[in-house]
């Protein structure tokens, strides 16, 4: 029966997708969190079901519609924070409910898609295809290189961004990377975990390791290793208890946060 | 005559250098010039524009009239930031963030020209040495949030002393310092002016304090900015190798 399910074809190319995006999320949750853009996440997932709707509507590959529209959202957000210095929540608040308001009017305008879209709402890790693999390999590969190459000038930012600034870096350049990828990671994830949960995946490994992490590398290591538990852990027990895999994952990792503030006294890395 | 007019070079030029923010005017027309191995203290109430104007030095902020030079340079072209130490008033970082202050005063040595470069082991070394110059190499990998504000504060010294700047800025560094502390940050800045070829702009709240080490008359004033400012002659210009002498 576990046999069965851990080698049909549908579950390893879940566990592949899966594995995948639980290194991306979390690598690129980081900087998010740390400069205090965790609902960007959320927010941008919103819009990507827009994007996703209307690529129903008019016959466009949902994934690549959902980008085009998380690129927009993101940009949006940034347009918006630099107009409300002192108020990021409310570029996002706004974003937000724009992304809900088109999602719902395409959702009136086309009702025969309701539930290929409810696929991307609650995910739908078991209907991946090679397709939505690539397309979650391809931005695994974009993350996890852009993060090797630029680890220094991206603490650094995070950090604070006017010694970046002094320091000559190309801090906007940097800014608009970090939105880019957003984009990418969100319009990838939401077929795996779906739109609801999201930001989940980027958020929680990190609140973890932000508990017990001394430095920024552990810190990073950690929040992968631990979205990797989850991803794997909640994929095997929703296959062998029939459970939802994306919820499963995320109430995962809601559990291991929970342990983990109850223990951490003892396990500061 | 001023004597450093004569043998020292311009660090910092500011000329008819005005600045507002979106709906106020923070100052019209500042003229000053920083020499090399003077040590200039910059006072003046809240709000004066103390921070504005350091920030214009670095470039973060763009003059709306009137230009800086760095070195000569204009701060739009200027690229050699290695050479300039920037430590930003009150660093209010997030005290929960993930770094050790080895990791902090690393981040020091990420330029533009240490992009696409790991750090060498002989730039660990340096940011090692800098970490044993502020007295802080025991705390090397403790987070950086768990540290004293004294000792946060010298982990910002430490990283902008990293590359040996030529010129180091600092902005009300001794914020929320006990005494103590302040007077051992003290006398590390006034031996690093003396002995290190190093030049200073510090903005500073303690006017006793400027009074007592700068003199108690402003060089220059620039409506509510007042400069004061002492020339190191303590060591001839020329003497060259002075690192030994690190500060005990
Ligand atoms: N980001 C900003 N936007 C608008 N006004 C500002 C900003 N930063 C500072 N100011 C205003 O500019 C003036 C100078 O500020 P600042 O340079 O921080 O003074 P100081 O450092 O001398 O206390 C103050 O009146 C302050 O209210
Ligand atoms: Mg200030």
């Amino acid at each position: 029966m576990l046999i069965d399910i851990l080698t049909s074809q549908f579950f390893q190319r879940a566990l592949l997708g899966g594995v995948l995006i639980g290194v991306t999320a979390p690598m690129l949750g980081i900087f998010l969190v740390l400069r205090r853009l965790s609902m960007i996440g959320d927010t941008l997932a919103h819009v990507t079901i827009a994007g996703v709707a209307l690529g129903f509507l008019i016959g466009v590959y949902p994934i690549w519609a959902g980008l085009v529209f998380a690129l927009i959202g993101s940009f949006a957000v940034e347009k918006l924070r630099k107009a409300y210095k002192t108020y990021a929540e409310l570029s996002i608040a706004v974003i937000m409910s724009g992304g809900v308001a088109l999602a719902s009017l395409f959702f009136t305008l086309g009702r025969n898609f309701n539930a290929n879209v409810n696929n991307y709402f609650f995910g739908s890790i078991y209907t991946l295809n090679m397709l939505d693999l690539a397309i979650v390999g391809m931005v695994t590969l974009i993350v996890i290189g852009f993060m090797m190459v630029f680890f220094k000038e991206m603490f650094l930012l995070s950090f604070d961004e006017d010694t970046a600034a002094v320091n000559g870096l190309p801090v906007r350049w940097f800014n608009l990377a970090l939105t880019v990828l957003t984009a990418l990671v969100i319009s990838a994830a939401i077929k795996i975990v779906g739109a609801l949960l999201v930001s989940a995946l980027l958020t929680i490994p990190v609140a973890i390791s932000l508990l017990i992490a001394r430095s920024f590398k552990k810190a990073i290591i950690v929040s992968v290793l631990v979205s990797e538990l989850a991803v794997i852990g909640g994929l095997i027990a929703a296959g062998v208890w029939n459970l939802a895999p994306g919820a499963t994952i995320v109430l995962l990792l809601i559990a291991i946060l929970i342990i983990t503030m109850l223990v951490r006294k003892g396990i500061k890395v | 005559m001023n004597e450093w007019n004569e043998c020292h070079n311009e660090i910092i030029s500011l000329e008819h250098v005005a600045y507002r923010y979106d709906n106020q005017n923070v100052f019209e027309d500042v003229n000053f010039k920083v020499y090399e191995r003077d040590f200039v203290g910059l006072i003046g109430s809240n709000g004066a524009g103390k921070t504005t104007l350091l920030k214009l030095m670095v470039g973060l902020l763009k003059p709306t009239s009137g230009e800086v030079r760095l070195f000569g340079t204009p701060v739009r072209q200027f690229k050699d930031w290695e050479r300039i130490g920037y430590v930003p008033q009150k660093n209010s970082f997030n005290p929960l963030f993930p770094a050790t202050v080895m990791e902090v005063v690393q981040s020091g040595m990420y330029n533009r020209r240490k992009m696409f470069r790991r750090l060498t082991h002989e730039d660990k070394e340096k940011c090692l040495d800098a970490l044993k110059v502020m007295k802080i190499e025991n705390l090397a990998d403790k987070r950086i949030g768990q540290l004293s504000g004294g000792q946060q504060q010298r982990a910002f010294l430490a990283r902008a002393m990293v590359n040996k700047p030529e010129l180091l800025i600092l902005d009300e560094p001794t914020v929320g310092i006990d005494i103590e502390t302040q007077k051992d940050f003290f006398k590390l800045l006034q031996h690093l002016h003396a002995h290190h070829e190093m030049t200073f702009i510090m903005v500073s709240h303690d006017l006793e304090l400027v009074n007592s080490w700068l003199g108690s008359e402003p060089v220059q004033c620039c409506g509510k900015l007042n400069f004061y400012r002492k020339h190191s002659h303590d060591q001839p210009c020329i003497e060259q190798d002075l690192t030994h002498s690190v500060m005990s």
